[in-house]
């Protein structure tokens, strides 16, 4: 039995058939693929974005501690940062004596990351209270200064002259650390 | 240029529709590359456009996408004229409402507007998408012969005759003749027995010839005569003349025209006496360029007798050629060179 | 038109059902285009959010790196500091102690504090006073110590104490109280 199907409609099924074939292949070797691609990347980004997540918090807690640490320290680290300035520190703690004097300022041994200067003074107080309450002042003074021996006093008439040895300490002067330090601010 | 891609894909279908008096002719062909492919010519019963002649139809269009569907143009109020210009048109007839096509820039052939909105309407379920007026049809059948000298061409259906007169593929003069029409028909018709009293002599109207003196004729009558003598020398006359078609006559010897029954007899005479109407009109109108008509082409459609032919050669002295052609075959031969195949 | 009256109607192969045919395919096609699309689109997205996470990590890892530095060095600083302010309020202490030790019969004329070791000169008005008050708390903290003694004018003794000690002085002070 031969089925007669006039041309027209004969090219309408082929081409139909045609396009129909196109879009399977097309559907299943490249969308379906595409897909699967996409969601395994969408996985990956979500399993990035969790870790990223992480690190974040971890630099948040870091970035607290530091700044905790940087607020607790506040005076002692612009103490280090300060560089002594021997005029200044006459004005303020002139009043524990009845005359402060300085000398040369000279660089010490470095301690470690932090540079030290010496600075001899010679000074004359009325009562070794008020050395006591020099030295409760010049742990809260600009810099941080270690009172050192030799420490000599003598009584001369009314009051006692004193003499004894600063050391400055403060950061090292190199690009390093004066980066450093002014990032800490 | 992609519709010409396309085109080239599918096949061609042509229908084509003639309307006889009382049936209709339905024609298919299909066209390939390679030529005709099929064709199927069926005859239905109706004027109009019926299921089964539907249902043909559509079988075969359902082929191809590039089907033509022609109609030949069947209605009384249409005709040609011989020239193109609308002013022109209007000497030869009433332009009002008639649509009109220019033929190689030569003649125009035309019909009423109605006749075609009513074959649109008629054939509206499958769509037309050509008419072809019956001169076109003559003009193209007889394509070899026109270009030559004068000669009248005859296009013969059941209820129709085209005519028309051309000379070097110029038309002179063509009319539309429907044997139905009362208008058209003027001649004599055999059963009439009135004018069958003309041609017997009665008792009375005899010429009695003892009575003829010749006193009674004038001189002037009598010398007509005086050549009489040449007569018995003169040779058997050729009755035809020189313009005679010996390649027509030559093709036509093959086709044998039919005897005639009463009714065909009738209506081969009501043919006649159509066309001897319309040369008469052609020579006394003053609108048409008159000359002589000799050779007589007739496209055959219908199937005329040898009386037919009898008649023209005998009483108007014409040379009558007979193709013989199925019109629905040649309307398919226009349709093909319609749409350039 | 050659020969006919009216024009052809218009000839195309789209017929009503390949109209409809190419429709639905041109809409399926469509379709899976623009998923596919959607698709290479959403795979550039992620690359580049790949990338950028990517960098925010190494961003943060550095900075991070930065912080524990900055924290280390904080500390190293704090603990410097504290230290240097304990050394100096055990200072103070043990000068405070020192001058507490003496008792009041007997004046210091000058007292030199060194790392390890304390010089005083002063007046006494007689060696027992000075042996037991004064000697006697200094030997327990220093290891050595040696007194010298010369007459002052008004019958006291001027004496010179020279004490020494191993370890750093402030420390045994600090340890005394």
């Amino acid at each position: 039995m031969k089925i007669n199907i006039s041309r027209h409609y004969l090219y309408i099924l082929l081409s139909s058939l045609f396009m129909l074939l196109l879009i399977l292949l097309f559907s299943f070797l490249v969308l379906i693929p595409k897909g699967k691609d996409y969601r395994e990347q969408r996985t990956e980004l979500k399993k990035s974005n969790v870790k990223l997540q992480k690190y974040q918090d971890y630099h948040d807690t870091v970035y607290a501690k530091l700044k905790d640490l940087q607020s607790k320290n506040r005076h002692i680290i612009t103490a280090f940062e300060n560089r002594f300035d021997a005029k200044k520190f006459q004005k303020e703690h002139k009043n524990y004596f009845s005359s402060l004097s300085l000398s040369k300022i000279s660089k010490d041994k470095d301690e470690g990351e932090f540079a030290v200067y010496e600075v001899n003074t010679t000074s004359r107080i009325s009562s070794p209270k008020n050395f006591y309450n020099f030295l409760d002042a010049v742990n809260k003074s600009d810099w941080i200064i270690g009172v050192n021996f030799p420490i000599t006093f003598k009584r001369d008439g009314e009051n006692i002259s004193s003499s004894f040895t600063m050391k400055v300490y403060c950061n090292k002067e190199d690009t390093n650390a004066t980066a450093s330090a002014s990032k800490l601010k | 240029m992609l519709g010409k891609i396309f085109e080239s894909l599918y096949v061609k279908v042509f229908v084509n529709i003639v309307v006889k008096r009382f049936s209709t002719v339905v024609y298919i062909e299909t066209d390939g590359k390679k030529g005709l492919q099929r064709s199927a010519e069926e005859e239905f019963e109706v004027l109009e456009l019926d299921e089964k002649m539907h249902d043909l139809i559509t079988a075969f269009t359902k082929e191809s996408p590039y089907n033509y569907v022609s109609v030949l143009d069947m209605s009384q109020s249409q005709g040609a004229v011989p020239t193109c210009k609308k002013n022109r048109i209007e000497y030869y007839t009433d332009v009002e409402d008639i649509e009109f096509r220019c033929h190689n820039n030569a003649w125009a052939y035309y019909t009423a507007r109605e006749n075609l909105t009513s074959i649109r309407k008629k054939y509206a379920a499958i769509g037309v998408d050509y008419i072809f007026s019956p001169f076109s049809i003559l003009s193209y059948f007889f394509k070899d012969k026109i270009d030559g000298t004068l000669a009248m061409y005859i296009l013969v259906q059941e209820s129709f005759l085209s005519l028309a007169i051309f000379e070097n593929s110029q038309l002179l003069y063509a009319h539309h003749l429907d044997m139905m029409k009362k208008e058209d028909f003027d001649g004599i018709h055999l059963e009439d027995d009135e004018n069958d009293g003309d041609l017997l002599l009665g008792e009375d109207d005899a010429i009695d010839l003892d009575d003829i003196s010749l006193d009674d004729t004038e001189p002037g009558e009598l010398e007509d005569f005086a050549n009489i003598e040449d007569l018995d020398s003169i040779e058997d006359i050729n009755e035809f003349s020189e313009n005679q078609d010996i390649e027509e006559e030559l093709m036509e010897s093959t086709d044998t025209l039919e005897e005639a029954d009463e009714t065909q007899f009738n209506e081969d005479y009501q043919r006649f006496t159509l066309i001897q109407g319309s040369v008469g009109e052609f020579y006394k109108d003053p609108r048409y360029e008159s000359r002589f008509v000799e050779n007589v082409y007739v496209a055959d459609a219908v199937g005329v007798t040898k009386e037919f032919k009898k008649y023209l050669e005998e009483e108007m002295f014409f040379n009558v050629y007979v193709r013989r052609t199925d019109l629905a075959l040649e309307v398919c031969e226009l349709a093909k060179e319609e749409t350039g195949v | 038109m050659k020969y006919s009256y009216i024009k052809p109607r218009k000839k195309t192969p789209f017929t009503q059902e390949v109209q409809l045919a190419i429709t639905f395919f041109s809409i399926t096609v469509i379709m899976l285009a623009s998923t596919y699309l959607f698709l290479l689109y959403k795979d550039y997205n992620f690359q580049k959010d790949k990338n950028r996470i990517l960098a925010r990590q190494i961003e943060l890892k550095q900075e991070i790196a930065d912080m524990k530095q900055k924290i280390a060095f904080v500390q190293k600083q704090e603990s410097l500091g504290e230290k240097i302010y304990t050394q100096n309020s055990v200072l103070k202490d043990s000068i405070e102690n020192l001058f507490d030790l003496v008792p009041q019969r007997i004046t210091l004329s000058e007292a030199k504090l060194l790392k390890n070791g304390l010089i005083l000169y002063g007046i006494t008005p007689n060696k027992d006073v000075y042996n037991f008050m004064l000697q006697a708390p200094l030997r327990s903290i220093f290891q050595e110590t040696y007194s010298s003694f010369y007459p002052a004018k008004n019958g006291w003794l001027h004496f010179v104490s020279t004490n020494y000690m191993k370890d750093d002085f402030s420390e045994e002070v600090e340890n005394e109280d």
